[in-house]
């Protein structure tokens, strides 16, 4: 059958834009921006100082005293560990890979380590792993001033979020840690920047995907950040491209998400099965499975103590950023950063699992959300007087500086002082030059890389304590090898962070508890909470049997 | 052996990921910004006429369509133009239709007899060429739907951007005739609405057959058309293209040429045999080697391009299953499946641009559009690499006779066609022309 087409030159006008200024649209064409100001762009050298200084300033306070403070976390350990693995192992973890977490943060530091291997030499493992995040933490203040510019925000005002962000002691605690969110993060700008794009091009919309995806990919909490994204790609393709610009957007996004399941699939651990790990397990465990931490909003909950905790190291940057996101909704180019802070906020709020490092993705847009709405108030008071304007500015700064200032100097201080590596260090120097490299060693992730790198066998030879049963993951490997629990265990070393994390789960890590109730302490370095005790299991002839662990 | 293996999955998906993206990136020119989109139209201002066009129109056992072609063209709403229909001296039939019109318009139309064998579409062009008495030479198929507007926005084209070439475009438009007219017209709607335009921005153009417009004294200067080359319009282009002649690319959906799809899957694998074969010759001939290095590279991609594109959705296909189907490291399995993305991307352009094309035509594409569009694009891509294949082959036999396609006269409306579309002549000999 045939469809007639009807050639209609009476009714045949279709809608066209107005027809733009030739020289305007020759610009266009060529790659400039439409400048919301109408003035003439500045030389290249005047706009990449300002951007120069602030990556500079990032790259400071990110790398001085590197392994100083915080204290290495063992998540930090984790992924340090499982970057090795993906080097010398070809595999995305050195126990089996159950898929807790999405993979991309700890392959991108598996190739950073690659590539700077034979220049740096960290004296840990984590050490390493936080060189790596330094330049993380640059990309991302880059980014946000980018984020920034496009926002159509001041120079000033968007060097301002980017100072906001790299000097708030909570950020700078959450972000010189080797964190999944951090690297996230930065793909999440990356996706809002690109998402931006002035000209609206067709490929930045893929790009934007292909980011939304690799931030997703590299921390899944990221998930609750894709309407943000989702808002910015629906106002930044606006124009007649727009469905093409979406289409673009989607696809890559999900797409490369596919990836993922896709790799499960491939190794046949998609859905659940009686012998082996699974991708629909983990999440179910992540969604479902983990102990709650209650609702921020409740009292004596373990969330009230996060948030807290993060308040107490700064007490300006999230409150007021969270406090003023209802306002922020009001500008139609800040709604994007609104949106990535009030979902996940939203999120949290309910009672459930609220991770540790969840603030990290919120910083960034709390900094945007505060310098755009200063830019606004700027605007509004004065009317457009230049002068005005830069007194109103001025006036704001210097408020800013008096209450910053003192808090902000002793946080970052604090950030970045320690002596708990030094600790650990000793600690692992000692065990070197002690314990039989044949033996069994407990240790807790952030020790792991650097004793085998000094000898101990990383199949079983040195092994994480969380792994010594099922409290805390589903990986039946280790536990399997292990038929007789703490017998089969030669030393414990116990750290301030083995210690926290018996406290925080009482009924959990039996093995563990076993071991170290029946061990001699062989060597500690320092004292008090913040000690390192080197411990060898021995277990007197009446002492019980191990419960054989079970998998939840 | 797996090492082998492993290392022939990662190149090849890394060679089609390239391939893919960049083929789609080309595509996708048009929309790349909606000021790109903007300037891919004709000039819009009103302009008085100030140039004389002479319209060829090669027709070899197009009776059915001719007449109504020329009928239409002749309503044309420009002062100054002459249409000349080339018939060949042993094709009566088409030939009484051309009189008969003439007999009517005297002052508009002069048939030109090719007395050429074997018979060609160059060879009929270059007959005419002496014939014509315009400013610029236009040339148009039996079978096209000019819209009578058309020349007037070629006129103001000229003289806007001083060009020397301005190419038209052409629209297939019977997107419902079978399964794979629907990819056939959108292969166009990217060709002419965007593809093209990229070119012509970096000054290498395979020219389209029909629809095209060179000023009379830059086509007599290069002699006209190749009379050896199945691809004449492309290689026009191409040489245009090495003289550094300005070509100007300019659609605007109003004033597209309509055209048909080839009836059968058998005429759709002899025109793309024929048009590959063409590009073959091209890229045979060489001229294109005198383009400064990024054209140069350009044309060398371009030219290639029906041969690799025609290869590269199956390949996506046989390397996800090869790589699937043995053992290689996930890793790589994984590696092999990012050229899917591409094709994945590419299908999700289609679907819009079918829903774009759709509303510009005033067709309301169904769900069953878009399901053909999706089951299609396999059996479509095996279609395009046979005829890549046969092209190849053809042309490492010697044989360079024309295939020419049959036209029925689906993409008009009811009365406007003047035959019943099965009553089209049948095409004894690989001779003709049209495209």
């Amino acid at each position: 059958m045939t469809t007639m087409v009807t050639p209609s030159p009476v009714t045949g006008t279709i809608t066209r834009s107005p027809v733009t200024v030739p020289g305007a649209e020759a610009a266009l064409l060529n790659g400039a921006s439409p400048r919301s100001d109408g003035g003439k762009k500045a030389p290249l050298a005047v706009r990449m100082l300002l951007p120069a200084v602030l990556a500079a300033l990032v790259a400071v306070v990110h790398t001085v005293g590197l392994s100083a403070g915080p204290a290495y976390s063992d998540d930090e350990g984790t992924y340090a560990a499982q970057a090795w693995a993906l080097v010398h192992q070809g595999q995305l973890a050195h126990y089996t890979y159950w898929y807790d977490h999405p993979p991309l943060g700890w392959i991108l530091l598996a190739g950073w380590n690659v590539a700077t291997g034979w220049l740096l030499h960290p004296a840990t493992a984590v050490e390493g792993a936080r060189q790596f995040t330094a330049l993380v933490a640059t990309v991302t203040g880059l980014l946000i001033y980018l984020l920034g510019r496009r926002l159509r925000l001041p120079r000033w005002t968007a060097a301002l979020a980017v100072t906001l962000w790299a000097l708030s002691p909570l950020a700078l605690l959450w972000t010189r840690m080797m964190y999944l969110d951090n690297v996230g993060t930065a793909f999440l700008l990356g996706a809002l920047v690109l998402a931006s794009s002035p000209r609206r091009h067709l490929w930045s919309f893929a790009g934007s995907g292909l980011c939304v995806a690799c931030a997703v990919l590299s921390k899944e909490t990221l998930l609750l950040s894709l309407p943000a994204v989702g808002y910015a790609t629906w106002r930044g393709a606006a124009g007649r491209t727009r469905p093409f610009c979406l289409a673009a957007f989607t696809t890559t996004a999900v797409s490369v998400l596919a990836m993922y399941p896709l790799y499960a699939t491939l190794k046949g651990e998609l859905l659940h099965g009686a012998t082996h790990v699974s991708l629909l397990d983990a999440v179910r465990f992540q969604v479902m499975g983990r102990a709650s931490t209650g609702s921020p909003l409740a009292p004596h909950t373990i969330s009230a103590a996060l948030v807290g905790q993060w308040l107490h190291s700064d007490p300006w940057l999230l409150a007021f950023g969270v406090l003023l996101t209802p306002l922020a909704f009001a500008l139609g180019r800040l709604r994007a950063a609104a949106l990535a802070v009030a979902v996940p906020v939203a999120v949290s709020l309910r009672p459930g699992y609220l991770p540790e490092p969840f603030v990290i993705a919120l910083l960034p847009f709390c900094a945007l959300i505060i310098a755009g709405l200063l830019t606004a108030a700027i605007g509004g008071l004065s009317r457009g007087s230049r002068r005005a304007g830069a007194l109103v500015a001025l006036a704001a700064l210097a408020a800013l500086a008096v209450v910053l200032v003192p808090s902000w100097s002793s946080g970052v201080r604090a950030d970045t002082r320690g002596d708990a590596a030094v600790r650990l260090v000793l600690a692992e120097n000692w065990i070197a030059g002690h314990v039989p490299h044949d033996r069994r060693v407990v240790v807790d992730d952030t020790m792991w890389v650097d004793l085998v790198n000094r000898g101990f066998n990383p199949h079983l030879g040195v092994i994480w304590f969380y792994k010594t049963d099922f409290t805390n993951n589903l990986d039946p490997s280790v536990a399997r090898s292990l038929p007789n629990g703490y017998r089969d265990i030669d030393v414990v070393v116990v750290t301030p962070s083995m210690r926290s994390a018996l406290a925080s789960l009482p009924g959990g890590f039996a093995q563990l508890r076993a071991a170290i109730r029946y061990s001699r302490i062989l060597h500690t370095v320092g004292a008090g909470t913040d000690r390192i005790e080197v411990r060898q299991v021995v277990v007197p002839p009446g002492a019980p049997p191990p419960a054989q662990p079970t998998l939840k | 052996m797996t090492v082998v293996l492993t290392l022939v999955v990662a190149v090849m998906s890394v060679a089609l990921t390239v391939l893919s993206l960049t083929t789609l990136w080309w595509q996708m020119h048009a929309w790349r910004t909606p000021a790109t989109l903007q300037a891919v139209g004709f000039t819009r201002g009103v302009h008085r006429p100030t140039l004389s066009f002479s319209l060829l129109l090669p027709a070899r056992h197009e009776e059915a369509v001719l007449e109504a072609t020329l009928r239409r063209m002749l309503r044309i709403d420009h002062p100054a133009f002459q249409v000349i229909p080339i018939v060949g001296h042993d094709d009566d039939a088409t030939r009484a239709v051309a009189d008969r019109v003439a007999a009517d318009h005297p002052d508009r139309v002069r048939v030109v007899v090719d007395h050429n064998w074997p018979k060609n579409k160059p060879k009929a062009l270059n007959t005419a060429l002496p014939h014509c008495r315009g400013d610029v030479v236009g040339v148009f198929d039996a079978e096209d739907e000019v819209d009578l507007r058309l020349l007037r926005r070629v006129d103001a084209t000229f003289n806007d951007t001083g060009a020397d070439v301005v190419q038209g475009g052409v629209q297939l438009m019977n997107y419902n005739s079978s399964w794979y007219s629907l990819r056939n017209c959108l292969e166009y709607y990217y060709w002419f609405r965007s593809r093209l335009h990229l070119h012509a921005r970096h000054q290498f153009i395979p020219l389209g057959g029909n629809t095209v417009f060179v000023r009379s004294a830059v086509l007599r200067d290069v002699g006209g058309w190749d009379e050896a080359c199945l691809a004449e319009d492309c290689d026009l282009g191409v040489r245009l293209s090495v003289r550094g002649r300005q070509v100007e690319v300019c659609y605007d959906p109003m004033l597209v040429t309509r055209e048909e799809t080839p009836d059968s899957v058998r005429s759709l694998l002899k025109q793309r045999t024929r048009w590959n074969q063409g590009f073959l010759q091209v890229l045979r001939k060489g001229e294109w080697r005198g383009l400064p290095r990024r054209q140069r590279l350009l044309a060398r991609f371009t030219l290639w391009s029906p041969f690799l594109q025609a290869f590269t959705g199956v390949a996506v296909l046989v390397n996800a299953y090869c790589a699937v189907a043995t053992s290689v490291p996930v890793g790589v399995a994984l590696l092999s499946f990012v050229p899917a993305i591409a094709t994945v991307l590419s299908l999700v352009f289609d679907a819009v641009g079918l829903r774009e094309f759709g509303r510009l035509y005033y067709q309301r594409p169904r769900l069953r559009h878009y399901l053909k569009l999706v089951l299609g694009m396999v059996p479509y891509q095996l279609v395009l690499s046979a005829a890549a294949l046969r092209a190849v082959a053809r042309e490492a036999r010697g044989e360079r006779g024309w295939e020419k396609t049959e036209h029925v006269g689906a993409h008009r409306e009811p009365d406007a066609a003047t035959t019943d579309p099965s009553s089209a002549a049948p095409n004894p000999a690989p001779v003709g022309a049209s495209r």
